[in-house]
């Protein structure tokens, strides 16, 4: 007994000492998160993989890049990333997508995360490409990385578009920042204008209402926050669910003269 | 907060302690005598005859107390009210134990998990004595558990069968005793089986059914001044109809375990005390699948846990002074859930009572200082402190669509002080005047309560977390009389409710319920007033003929004159009791007023007045050890049904009931 109590305080550091080293090897930015593909960007030395919080679908999807060094395979935090992805049709005609970059040349927390909109499911009319441009600040220097990608198509549209009564045409779309749950959630709604095939510009000036439906009972939700312009196309609001099922999201666009577009996304929460 | 609690519970336990040198003294019973029981005597002649009468309910006894009333949904599982106020109002406890129901829609009020035959009583106390089981503004009603019994006679109990005609339902119980020197043993079972009645037009009452089973036990060991009891009691219903609601309840279950220890003759400054450490469980189903035309199946569990201890007693009488005491804590936990199935679409699953608890300690001291022989001075004073939280997870998240910087932990306090003075007029007049203030606790289901939809007003109903404590001043003036002919009583009480609870209809919100009217939130009103009057007289004819009338009235309104809901007309029961040899009759003429002064925010109607007659008789055989019990509830099949009724679902038309007992 008494030898137990004199191996206690060692037993006690054994313990200390396991747990330490156990939090340190469990970090791990990528965690959770999905391994979409991977490329070097040849010329600037730099090993890229692409990673997205789930398969990468049409409609708004928050992607994730992680930069190493192509030699040593020491990470890279300090760059700036952007996303050039491109659907090639089987006419031969190409297309890109709305994107926005990382803000900030430094990773937040070892990752830069952006945003890309698909416009369309990959399917036999044509092939998504993403090709991602690094500026390594460590060296300097530029290259880009290119890998297909396969882009779902969701059992329920996230991505609507109209065309707006002067020719414009508009796609908008949504993401949850955080897992959607019962009670108040942050809500996000991206508009974008295409331009021409290959340009997307942010709209920022639209006054978005948002009402919560629920088909089934008929009844909505109460004390919502309409989603208003923050930056580059995104505006934010809160969506409030009061019990689990199938909702309707019902948002209605105003902007100057032009005509009310009333549009819906259907979510389920489980 | 915590150690604040703590120190209440113990803090009795170390005045034990401090046992001095011993010297004699009477034990004096106070419990029994700081209790201020409604149940005078000729009240509990009447709570003695429908306890003779085997086949009836709890709640049919509860509905010949005075000042109490009963809110009908169903045939089964009706709601007790004290002079107009319900719910978390009163305290309705079982043997000083706090117990707490599991439905939101209150089908399951605690009441309906006690059978008669599990109690030795039931115990009225308002005004002073009323807050001792905890801060209340309407009083409360305890249900005394019947111990086992320490007696010469080694076994005894009875058997019984009883019938009711009109829901081809039948009742049969048994209880035992089993007594040695210095212990004793109960059990009891009781199973009740009831068919869908018929109103006074013979129509079957859809959904007014119901089916239970009770089983109780409790052991007793007694040691000179120490006793112990320990008493379990588990009660299942099912197949509960609630014709004036939209769905049944598919299952309802109790548990209730409890560990006694007294010790009268004490030494020192407390002369006697018991401590009583309980749990006690329930959980409820409710039921929509023998209803035709439901647009969406729902699934509706819930479920109530109460753990508590108390100390309770008195102090060696000092003076003039007899002063007795209550410490207790409690916790209860509750949670609601409501998933809904749409025909091909996701479940939808929400927390009607969001999983949450509350913890509550007080402290009741109460003094009674002898002025005269003939003048007796009162007081009492009760100190609660509670903490409700809500847990995290679903039920919080929701609550924060309407409170979103909900804190997930409230503390409130509430206070109570009452004051009475009595005085003996002459032999036989006693007036007595009271006045007191008390706070009540809003409800977890007031505070947290999530799309509770009331089938009565058609609206959704939402709790309100920033609700204060309901308080009241109240004073009540009482005159009995009473000579070995003739006792009388007459109680007339008002009461003014500032920060009144009440549900308003708040427009920003819409109901979720498909079809409800709207949404009422909960809110403390800027005040409500209660006034009203009971009066009782029992008059001995001759010998063997004794006359019975109980009466009582209460009216009520709110700030702006408005007469809140659920308050009954003037209604009365009189009944002419003839005894000869073995044999008794009854006969009762029980009726209510027309009700005008109704609530019809609350989706209330002008309840017409009716009366009803019943007759009632008994025989006894073979040395008073066979009894038989028959009669007939309204002899003239009147269709009718009364004020508290929900859904005006009419009453149960001739009723022909007959029972047998048997005691051994």
């Amino acid at each position: 007994m008494k030898s137990f109590i004199k191996l206690l305080p060692i037993l006690l550091l054994v313990i200390c000492i396991n747990a330490c080293s156990d939090d340190e090897s469990t970090f791990n930015p990528t965690e959770g998160l999905t391994r979409i593909g991977d490329a070097y960007a040849l010329g600037a030395g730099t090993k890229v993989e692409l990673w997205a919080k789930e398969d990468l679908f049409a409609g708004y999807n928050n992607v994730f890049v992680a930069l190493y060094d192509s030699v040593g395979g020491e990470r890279i935090t300090e760059a700036h990333v952007h996303f050039d992805p491109v659907m090639t049709m089987t006419g031969g005609m190409k297309h890109a997508c709305p994107v926005i970059n990382p803000e900030d040349e430094n990773a937040v927390l070892e990752l830069f995360p952006g945003t890309v909109v698909f416009i369309m499911p990959s399917s036999d009319m044509g092939a998504w490409k993403m090709g991602i441009r690094i500026h390594n600040h460590r060296s300097e220097k530029e290259g880009t990385a290119s890998f297909d990608i396969i882009v779902a198509n969701p059992s329920v549209t996230q991505l609507k578009s109209f065309v707006t009564g002067t020719g414009e045409k508009m796609y908008v779309s949504y993401t949850f920042p955080e897992d959607k749950k019962v009670g108040v959630n942050d809500f996000e709604v991206i508009v974008y204008r295409m331009v021409n095939g290959m340009e997307f510009v942010p709209v920022e000036d639209y006054t978005i209402l948002l009402e919560p439906e629920m088909p089934a009972m008929g009844h909505g939700s109460p004390n919502n926050v309409n989603p208003a312009h923050i930056s580059g196309g995104r505006y934010n609001g809160k969506v409030n669910f009061t019990m689990t099922g199938d909702w309707r999201l019902n948002l209605t666009l105003n902007r100057g003269d032009e005509t009310t577009q009333a549009l819906f996304f259907d979510v389920t929460l489980n | 907060m915590k150690r604040f609690l703590l120190f209440i519970i113990l803090f009795p336990s170390w005045t034990f302690a401090q046992e001095s040198t011993p010297y004699d003294s009477l034990p004096i019973h106070l419990l029994s005598e700081i209790t201020i029981q409604s149940t005078s005597a000729e009240i509990d002649t009447l709570q003695n005859f429908y306890r003779a009468n085997k086949s009836a309910t709890t709640e049919d006894i509860l509905a010949r107390l005075q000042g109490v009333y009963l809110i009908r949904r169903g045939s089964y599982g009706q709601e007790p009210m004290l002079q107009g106020m319900s719910a978390g109002q009163i305290n309705v406890t079982i043997d000083g134990m706090k117990m707490f129901g599991a439905c939101t829609d209150k089908m399951d009020p605690v009441t309906i998990y006690v059978e008669p035959q599990n109690l030795e009583g039931i115990q009225i106390m308002r005004g002073l004595g009323g807050s001792k089981m905890g801060s209340t503004v309407g009083g409360t009603i305890d249900m005394q558990l019947a111990q086992p019994q320490l007696s010469s006679q080694r076994f005894f109990g009875k058997a019984g069968l009883g019938f009711q005609g009109i829901s081809k339902g039948i009742t049969s119980y048994f209880s035992g005793n089993y007594a040695t020197n210095h212990s004793a043993y109960n059990f009891g079972f009781n199973y009740r089986k009831a068919h869908n009645y018929r109103d006074g037009h013979g129509q079957e009452v859809l959904y007014s059914q119901y089916e239970k089973i009770n089983f109780s036990g409790g052991a007793k060991w007694h040691i000179g001044s120490d006793t112990l009891i320990a008493n379990v009691l588990i009660d299942n219903g099912w197949n509960i109809g609630y014709p004036a609601l939209p769905m049944d309840v598919g299952s309802a279950k109790a548990k209730i375990f409890a560990l006694t220890y007294e010790r009268d003759r004490c030494h020192g400054l407390v002369e006697m005390f018991r401590i009583k450490t309980y749990y006690n469980s329930i959980d409820h189903t409710m039921d929509d699948t023998h209803r035709p035309d439901v647009a969406m199946h729902m699934d509706m569990p819930g479920e109530s846990r109460t753990t508590g201890i108390f100390g309770e007693g008195n102090l060696r009488r000092t003076g003039h002074h007899v002063i007795s005491f209550r410490t207790d804590f409690y916790y209860n936990h509750v949670l609601a859930e409501m998933t809904m199935y749409p025909v091909g679409e996701s479940p939808m699953y929400m927390q009607t009572w969001p999983s949450s608890g509350r913890a509550v300690g007080g402290l009741y001291i109460a003094d009674t200082y002898s002025l005269s022989t003939s003048t007796k001075i009162k007081a009492d004073v009760r100190i609660d402190l509670s903490s409700s939280s809500l847990d995290e997870g679903t039920g919080k998240d929701q609550l924060e669509v309407f409170y979103p910087n909900a804190r997930s932990t409230t503390t409130q306090l509430a206070k109570s002080f009452n004051f009475s003075l009595q005085h003996l007029l002459g032999q036989s007049l006693i007036t007595e005047i009271h006045g007191g203030y008390s706070e009540r606790l809003p409800t977890l289901s007031e505070t947290f309560g999530f799309y509770l939809f009331n089938q009565n007003d058609a609206y959704d109903y939402i709790g309100n977390i920033n609700l204060k404590t309901e308080k009241s001043w109240s004073g009540d003036l009482s005159f009995s009389y009473f000579t070995k002919v003739l006792q009388m009583s007459l109680t007339g009480f008002y009461k003014f409710l500032p920060d009144y609870i009440f549900a308003s209809v708040d427009e920003r919100i819409i109901p979720m319920t498909p079809g409800a009217n709207g949404v009422k939130v909960y809110e403390n009103i800027p005040y409500a007033t209660f006034a009203g009057a009971d009066f009782t007289i029992l008059a001995n004819l001759t010998p063997a003929l004794r006359f019975v009338n109980a009466t009582k009235y209460t009216v009520a309104t709110d700030n702006t004159g408005t007469p809140l809901p659920l308050i009954p007309p003037l209604s009365s029961i009189t009944t002419l009791q003839y005894f000869r040899g073995n044999w008794n009759i009854q006969l009762e003429y029980e009726g209510a007023f027309r009700q005008e002064k109704i609530n019809a925010g609350f989706g209330e109607d002008t309840t017409p007045g009716y009366a009803v007659m019943n007759i009632r008789g008994g025989y006894t055989f073979i040395k008073q050890k066979l009894l038989v019990n028959g009669g007939i509830e309204n002899l003239f099949d009147t269709y009718y049904h009364a004020h508290l009724d929900w859904g005006n679902i009419p009453r149960p038309g001739r009723n022909i009931y007959c029972s047998l007992t048997f005691n051994f």
